[in-house]
């Protein structure tokens, strides 16, 4: 499945959006809460969060479909806040359930945003046929939905909201529904199409892995408000929150306090990352991704090592997930084991539930993060 | 789900015999409308076609019969669009009236026709006397009304507004949204809103007897009197037109539906 470059039409019209302070509250209930964003033109952004997060109502503020109590959207600098979704607001939305028309073939579908506009005969049926060419469903126009398979029926849903190319593509968990294997295909292909015809696109999904697969820039939401906004990879990386730390990936968070350049958890020194400049008494979290992690057969009685980059305990679980061993080490001292993924090779040797394992890491790998009051 | 078909014997036959009662009565006026005299005979003992010279030649007949498509026509035409209008609001209006205005939409259903059929009475004295029919056919319309009101909300109700929503992000105005979307989706319910507003509306005898006078009456008016007063094989003759009306009508509605379906999976139809 891959796109055809021929049938590519770039999209011209693609806009710059921008949020500032979007607020909306439903029957009391603040569903957002000032959610600021900067989207540049021909940019994959993913709203990103759990259910309840605000996601799916901030994009369907920038589609038109819920109206701010306050704040301001602006499309390529007009203002649209208050503007009905429709032709004037040019926005085209990929729903979670794709919203195909039952009673139109595939074409009629794609057809439909250009008859309304009332666009020449001849111009809809060749654009019609470009775009579904793009979309791999040129043998399939003249199908009804009905008879599409649901990563099928996605690309007509596409199709039909790229056909007019709109000033922004919105999508709303467009994934949702589809088998794993197919949704990465779709994933990979979305990616491809959109940097293909420099569409900007605003994506709501709850997964973080198709959020960092897709998107150049992840906008973490919580509570009706941006938590962090960034690529992906810092994200990852660098989160500003144990919240951020925990919903993006598995994590290891060891929380501690600052003293003589250590980090002291429990009674267990953490050497911090070189060239940080943390000051003795503040309260901070220790992100250790699992996959950073090594581990190997310890020293049975061994406590700690001088260079605070290293760890002992017992294997508490230790199981085999495909690509990597998933271990749990119970490490006394901690309140919670020590998650820790490593690569299933010859080079590491496997661990039995109940063995003594040393855990080291390199001390740049960890990520500090400041705990603020509410944090415990 | 599985259904297993359930065959026996027995079922078979009685599925046979209850066809048989429903049936046999109609069949009956068959022979009878053949007949040549001027008393009803189930079985004449000369088969003639007098009786149907009589009715379909008859101006009588004839004018009732006009006047019946007449005011169905309309009270069909009213009902339909009022009614979809109205089931429109019941799904998408969020007013806090919503419960009660669709109580009060089915009453008309829960009246007795009698009251139904008086009231149009006095609107009738209050209009000028060439309008009686046209009272006659929204009397109609009020009676079909409630079940056309509700076959069609049903339709409506069945469309995921997501598409409505997907339709109009799309582009598309008002109209066109009604045009494209909304009305082909719902077509099918509101033609079996408009089929049964005709079958109640035409069958509607208590309005138009109300209503009647010299030089306006309809075909089950003038049935009712030619019982009451004639009672000759002419009550058949319109009996078995009237049968084989319906029949070629359903007949006419399966194969249009068969031809919809044909032309929905055929994609050369497009």
């Amino acid at each position: 499945m891959t796109m055809t470059s021929e049938a590519a039409t770039r999209v011209s019209n693609s806009a710059s959006v921008h949020l500032e302070a979007i607020s909306k509250s439903i029957g009391g209930t603040r569903i957002l809460a000032g959610v600021d964003l900067d989207v540049n033109a021909g940019e994959f952004v993913t709203l990103l969060g759990p259910s309840g997060s605000g996601k799916t109502s901030t994009l369907m503020a920038i589609a038109g479909f819920v109206t701010p109590d306050s704040g301001r959207i602006t499309v390529r600098g007009r203002d649209v806040t208050v503007l009905p979704p429709g032709r004037e607001r040019d926005m085209g939305i990929v729903f979670q359930n794709y919203a195909l028309f039952p009673h139109m073939t595939v074409a009629e579908n794609v057809a439909y945003p250009l008859k309304v506009r009332r666009l020449p005969r001849r111009e809809i049926e060749t654009r019609v046929a470009d775009v579904l060419k793009l979309v791999q469903l040129d043998a399939l126009a003249d199908r009804k939905p009905a008879r599409l398979s649901g990563g099928q029926q996605q690309r007509v849903a596409l199709a039909r909201a790229l056909v007019f190319e709109p000033s922004v593509l919105l999508m709303d968990e467009p994934m949702g529904a589809l088998d794993v294997r197919l949704k990465e295909e779709l994933q990979l292909e979305l990616r491809r199409l959109q940097k293909e015809i420099g569409a900007t696109v605003i994506y709501v999904t709850h997964d973080q892995n198709e959020a960092m697969l897709m998107s150049d820039r992840v906008a973490l939401m919580r509570d009706g408000q941006i938590e962090q906004y960034g690529p992906g990879q810092e994200l990852y990386r660098h989160p500003r929150s144990l919240f951020a730390a925990r919903f993006l990936g598995d994590s290891n968070l060891l929380k501690g306090m600052v003293r003589d350049g250590w980090l002291d958890v429990g009674g267990l020194r953490i050497a911090l990352p070189t060239g940080t400049l943390a000051a003795t008494g503040e309260r901070q979290a220790a992100l250790l991704r699992p996959e950073t992690l090594t581990v190997r057969e310890g020293a049975t009685g061994a406590l700690m090592s001088e260079d605070g980059a290293c760890l002992y305990g017992t294997v508490r679980d230790a199981a085999f997930v495909g690509q990597a061993m998933r271990y749990e080490i119970d490490v006394p001292g901690l309140p919670e084991p020590l998650l820790v993924h490593q690569v299933a090779c010859a080079a590491h040797a496997q661990l039995a539930i109940g063995m003594p394992a040393q855990i080291t890491w390199d001390r740049d790998d960890i990520h500090l993060i400041a705990l603020g009051d509410q944090d415990e | 789900m599985s259904t297993k078909p359930i065959s026996s014997p027995w079922l078979a036959g009685y599925a046979w015999v209850l066809l048989a009662l429903l049936l046999i009565p109609l069949i009956a006026l068959v022979p009878i409308s053949f007949g040549d005299s001027a008393t009803m005979s189930a079985l004449p003992d000369k088969l003639s076609l007098r009786w149907y010279r009589e009715v379909l030649g008859g101006q009588e007949w004839r004018n009732a019969f006009s006047w019946s498509l007449l005011t169905t026509s309309v009270a069909t035409l009213l009902a339909t669009s009022v009614g979809y209008l109205a089931a429109y609001a019941i799904v998408h209006s969020r007013t806090r009236f919503k419960a009660i205005l669709e109580i009060l939409m089915l009453m008309p259903m829960m009246v007795p026709t009698v009251i139904v059929a008086f009231s149009t009475y006095i609107l009738a004295t209050w209009m000028p006397a060439n309008a009686t029919w046209l009272m006659i056919a929204i009397g109609q319309a009020l009676l079909a009304l409630p079940v056309a009101t509700l076959i069609m909300a049903a339709s409506l109700r069945g469309i995921d507004p997501t598409i409505l929503r997907a339709a109009v992000s799309l582009g598309g105005q008002r109209a066109q949204v009604f045009r494209m979307v909304t009305l082909p989706i719902a077509m099918h319910g509101i033609l079996s809103a408009a089929a049964l507003s005709f079958l109640i509306a035409f069958d509607e005898l208590l309005i138009a007897v109300f209503l009647t006078k010299p030089g306006l009456e309809t075909l089950p008016v003038r049935i009712y009197d030619s019982v009451t007063y004639e009672l000759t094989p002419a009550i058949a003759v319109v009996s078995v037109f009237l049968m084989g009306l319906i029949s070629l009508a359903m007949i006419a509605g399966a194969l249009i539906r068969r031809f919809v379906a044909a032309a929905a999976s055929n994609p050369a139809s497009r």
